[in-house]
């Protein structure tokens, strides 16, 4: 049972990645109405713009380095805001001259802009993996403290044990480090145990052990949910309660009768594209800078198509739906690739799409738009 | 033309010279002349099909003419985008009405009143002392309008949710929001029965009187166009084919022919 709440919280966690993409794509569709294809893309130039700043700006090594909170934050901030202006560049020159043209024009210069931006990407940064990974003290929670003296070589544990020490650093700082992990009804080795306590000594700090409560929560999780729930309560404000939000409201029921009332559309679109592009930046740079600690070119591809299904699943113009769609798709996904068969994960996700297309178009928030005869 | 067009009253709000708008090789509007004085109610009459609709998409920046030039207030607004004619003092209503169907019946109103919004983007961000108080006029201008059209007590109601003719008169407030000098009102009465009709018709004295309007109305009701309007302009095919004061238009064998096809005119 205590796997199954395991998978549950990583496929949240993975759920809420999709949903930082996710409500960039909707908010657009319900603007526009045009399939932003590049969103994913979006992601990508995220990671790397954070990955840039905490290297190149603030001289974090991109593993292992440790950023503190403010230069953390800011280099998210970063990535978020340069993601933003791109889209609003690339709206204005790819997406605005369209608009009159038709909507399947629009849809095949978004795949053109998705497709430039890999390449770009793997014409200037390279086309290979590169390892991401700034460390944010990677706890988990909860965890409790075992007893060191009380450990005897040979035993058996019901759950999985820990033996961490600390090392000084260079700068004279204690780091932790762990030296053994336990499975559980694993025999504890003496060597193990008498090792960690031989490295302790060398520290100012006694060494330690603790064991993992049957679920854990990892603070990468915490921040990657945390980010969703202050995006979605954000973009609720924005959309319900500002003259902006009422604006874009209105301009996704009708922009023409919306621009006869005075609304400047193109603001109103530009806009739509900064928030949406801003909230995938960020995405960008803790899911692949922090959770999968990988980053490249191409990373954009498949969270972005994942993205575009869990807002269909949602009904695609609904922010709520959206993240609903984003969580329900992780969760799924999980699911199937823990007690079903992990190769068919993307098969399901894309199964999904076809079923919701076919069954209910309108997905599970969205309105049904038949057009007037 | 017949004097009743063209009386000189001062300068015209509004004027339209030589406006032509051509979709492909169909001439939807051909040579549309118009001056709009202060104060006046104008009909724009004509058959399905005549341009009627295509004249107002003109006169608020929705088509660009082919041909012409339309001024307002003494701007002309040849390549102005809609939401900058808005800001000239235009407003609409809208012949299949448009309103902002899952939004409440209080928001549609705030949304109108967008053309006269001073406050920058920064003033919203910041939530200022003045961008809060313009809020605030604006809501409280929208529960007066919303009063004065008898909707005070749907004003949280989805606007799709409306009865037809609440429908309507919603849409004159969320036009009268944005506080224009012109008004174009695309067939106000449609679906309207005798009684609404009447109202109807005091209710467009009321607000021109009240805002210091001046209206430019698309209808087909007869009764409720001669009634309503000091002057008339007909169109058939797009070109204008009549003028005048109702009397005169309602004698003009081009109008009867229009309206009534060849032998009956004959």
């Amino acid at each position: 049972m205590s796997d199954f709440f395991n998978f549950l919280l990583n496929g949240l966690s993975c759920g809420a990645i999709y949903a930082l993409i996710a409500v960039g794509y909707t908010m657009v569709y319900g603007i526009i109405k045009l399939i932003n294809f590049a969103h994913g893309e979006f992601y990508m130039f995220g990671a790397f713009v954070g990955y840039a700043a905490l290297y190149a700006l603030f001289g974090v090594h991109p593993t292992g380095g440790e950023p503190g909170f403010l230069i953390f934050a800011a280099s998210l901030l970063l990535a978020g805001l340069l993601t933003a202006i791109l889209a609003v560049v690339v709206e204005r020159f790819c997406y605005r001259p369209l608009r009159n043209a038709g909507r399947i024009v629009a849809l095949l210069s978004a795949l053109g802009v998705s497709l430039l931006l890999q390449n770009l990407g793997q014409q200037t940064v390279g086309a290979s993996y590169r390892k991401f990974a700034p460390t944010l003290t990677e706890a988990r929670f909860p965890r409790t403290e075992v007893d060191l003296a009380s450990l005897q070589p040979g035993q058996t544990f019901d759950r999985t044990v820990v033996l961490d020490y600390a090392l000084r650093d260079e700068r004279g700082r204690d780091q932790q480090r762990t030296h053994a992990v336990v499975l559980a009804g694993e025999p504890l080795s003496a060597a193990a145990l008498a090792e960690t306590l031989r490295l302790a000594q060398a520290s100012s700090r006694p060494a330690h052990a603790y064991t993992y409560a049957a679920v854990t929560v990892s603070s990468k999780q915490l921040v990657i949910v945390l980010t969703l729930v202050l995006v979605a309560a954000g973009l609720y404000g924005l959309v319900q309660h500002t003259r902006f939000g009422r604006a874009m409201r209105a301009v996704s029921v009708d922009f023409r009768a919306a621009a006869l009332m005075g609304i400047d559309v193109n603001r109103i679109v530009s806009g739509t594209f900064f928030i949406g592009a801003f909230v995938a930046g960020i995405g960008g740079f803790l899911a692949g800078g922090m959770y999968y600690e990988r980053i490249d070119p191409l990373m954009g591809l498949l969270p972005g198509l994942k993205a575009f299904v869990a807002a269909v699943l949602g009904g695609i113009g609904s922010i709520p739906g959206a993240i609903l769609g984003a969580l329900l798709l992780g969760i799924s996904e999980k699911m199937v690739e823990a007690y079903v068969h992990s190769g068919l994960r993307d098969a399901f996700a894309f199964g999904i799409l076809i079923a919701v297309l076919l069954v209910r178009p309108s997905g599970l928030l969205g309105r049904f738009e038949g057009d007037k005869v | 033309m017949s004097e009743g067009a063209r009386v000189d009253r001062g300068d015209a709000v509004l004027s339209a010279r030589g406006v032509s708008r051509c979709f492909g090789g169909l001439t939807a509007v051909c040579d549309f002349d118009l001056d709009l004085f202060a104060g006046e109610i104008v009909g724009l009459i004509g058959p399905n099909g005549a341009g009627k609709t295509t004249v107002f998409n003109l006169l608020t920046g929705v088509y660009e003419p082919t041909r012409g030039n339309i001024s307002v207030r003494g701007c002309d607004i040849g390549r102005m985008k809609p939401d900058g004619i808005a800001g000239l003092g235009v407003a609409r209503t809208f012949q299949n009405i448009r309103l902002f169907r899952d939004m409440t019946v209080l928001e549609n109103v705030k949304v109108g009143c967008q053309p006269r919004k001073r406050q920058s983007l920064l003033g919203a961000l910041v939530r200022s002392k003045h961008f809060r108080a313009e809020e605030a006029a604006f809501e409280r201008e929208a529960l007066e309008l919303l009063e004065m059209m008898g909707l005070s007590e749907v004003r949280g109601v989805q606007a799709g949710a409306l009865a037809y003719g609440q429908q309507r008169r919603l849409e004159i407030a969320r036009a009268l929001a944005g506080r224009p000098k012109i008004l174009l009102l695309d067939e106000p009465a449609a679906g309207a029965n005798e009684r609404e009709s009447a109202d109807l018709q005091a209710l467009i004295r009321e607000i021109r009187a009240r805002f210091d309007l001046t209206i430019l109305v698309i209808e087909h009701d007869m009764p409720f166009v001669m009634g309503l309007v000091a002057r008339l302009l007909v169109l058939d095919h797009g070109e204008t084919i009549a003028c005048g004061t109702p009397e005169e238009v309602r004698a003009h064998p081009k109008v009867i022919e229009a309206y009534l096809g060849q032998e009956a005119a004959k």
